[in-house]
This record gives C-alpha cells, structure tokens and sequence, in this order.
C-alpha cells in the first residue's frame, strides 16, 4: 500500500475506531486530550509530556506533534475531534477510571513482587477491585500504557 | 590486573565524551524532525500528510 492509500485508509479508521482507542487509555492520557480539544486542538507542549510520550501518542494515531507559533505543540485533528465529543460520556468515563485503577494496581503489584505472571497479575487486580476482568482488554490497556510509560524523561 | 597508564586513560575519557556528543547530536535531530509543520486546516489528512510512510504503518499496525 502506498503512502496516499494509507492516509486515505486511515483517514476513515481513526475516527471510526476511536471509541475502541480510547477504551484502552488512562486518565492522564484523556486529560491531555480534553485539555488539546477545549484549546481548539493546538496546545503548545505541556512540560509533564516528554519527548518518548509524545513519540507514543504520535503512534496512537489521535495526537500529533507539531510547530506551534515557532515552539513545540501538540493538536488533535478537527475530525478525531468531532468524533470524541460524541464518544464522551458515562460509559467512556467509567472505562478511563478502571483503565487507571489497573494500571495503578499493576504498578504497585510489579514493584512489590519484581516479576509476575501476567495471568496471576490479572487474577490478582481483579481480587483487588472484586471484578471480573476480561483478559484481553487487560492486555490492551497494558499494552498502551507500557508504550507511553515505557520512558519518562 | 593491569593498571592503565594517563595517556591511555585519557583516551578513553576523550572517546567516551565523544560517544556521549554524538549520542546528544543524533537525539537532538530526531527531536526536532519530531515536530511537523502542517499546512492548511488541522484535518487528519493534512496532519497524516506531514508524517513518513514508516510513521503512517505504526499507525495502521497499533489501530
């Protein structure tokens, strides 16, 4: 596929399957992005963003870093835009707050134990929060975050 | 073991800042290839448009 079919491709994909994207992220990540949306989609760099999460988001397809005003920005195109206002609401709100509980409960759980089996890390969140956690969608919360956190600089 | 002279000290410290400049060079290129100017309007295609075909596969892979 070539370079103009792919963004043709994406163009659609994105805003169709940001609902399933953002099923996946936690609340610093949604907070970036409302904040970047209630900014017109340009906001000029946060400083808590660095460099290595800014190459995560880029890679996520929904925020990308661009020259703004002569310094560093990021934007999240008009399109995704439209497309998260009508995402938003309760359910995408209790899915962010149980996407960071099991990451915080993840974080805590590696750092007492060294090293875990990811299916007893599964098992022992979902004893944790007394909830049944389906195992894939576990993995792609992970699987995100472990992409964003992977180096904080 | 053997315990190392000044001149070779010295060149080891010499190549190792060396290393560590160029590392900084490299790092600070890839940065600043990092930030895109995009023209027009802020759709996603004028923003996918900015990115490198390589960029554009991550995408499609992680979506």
């Amino acid at each position: 596929m070539n370079k103009g079919e792919l963004i043709k491709e994406l163009v659609i994909a994105i805003p169709s399957h940001l609902f399933r994207i953002l099923y996946r992220i936690d609340k610093e990540r949604y907070v970036l992005i409302k904040n970047i949306v209630k900014h017109s989609g340009k906001l000029p760099l946060p400083r808590n963003v660095s460099v290595n999460k800014v190459v995560a988001l880029m890679a996520w397809g929904v925020i990308f870093p661009i020259h703004l005003e002569g310094g560093k920005g990021l934007t999240v195109p008009i399109d995704i835009i439209e497309q998260f206002h009508a995402s938003e609401g309760k359910e995408l709100q209790q899915i962010i707050d149980r996407n960071s509980e099991w990451i915080q409960l993840t974080h805590g759980l590696i750092y007492y134990h060294g090293v875990m089996n990811t299916s007893l890390l599964v098992d022992r969140v979902s004893d944790l929060m007394k909830q049944e956690i389906d195992f894939l969608d576990f993995l792609h919360v992970f699987s995100s975050v472990s992409d964003y956190y992977k180096q904080t600089a | 073991m053997a315990i190392l002279d000044l001149k070779t000290w010295n060149k080891i410290r010499t190549g190792i800042a060396q290393g560590l400049k160029y590392e900084r060079e490299l790092q600070e290129k890839r940065e600043q290839k990092l930030w895109r100017h995009v023209s027009g309007s802020f759709q996603l295609e004028s923003v996918l448009n900015s990115l490198s075909k390589m960029e554009l596969d991550g995408i499609r892979n992680l979506n």
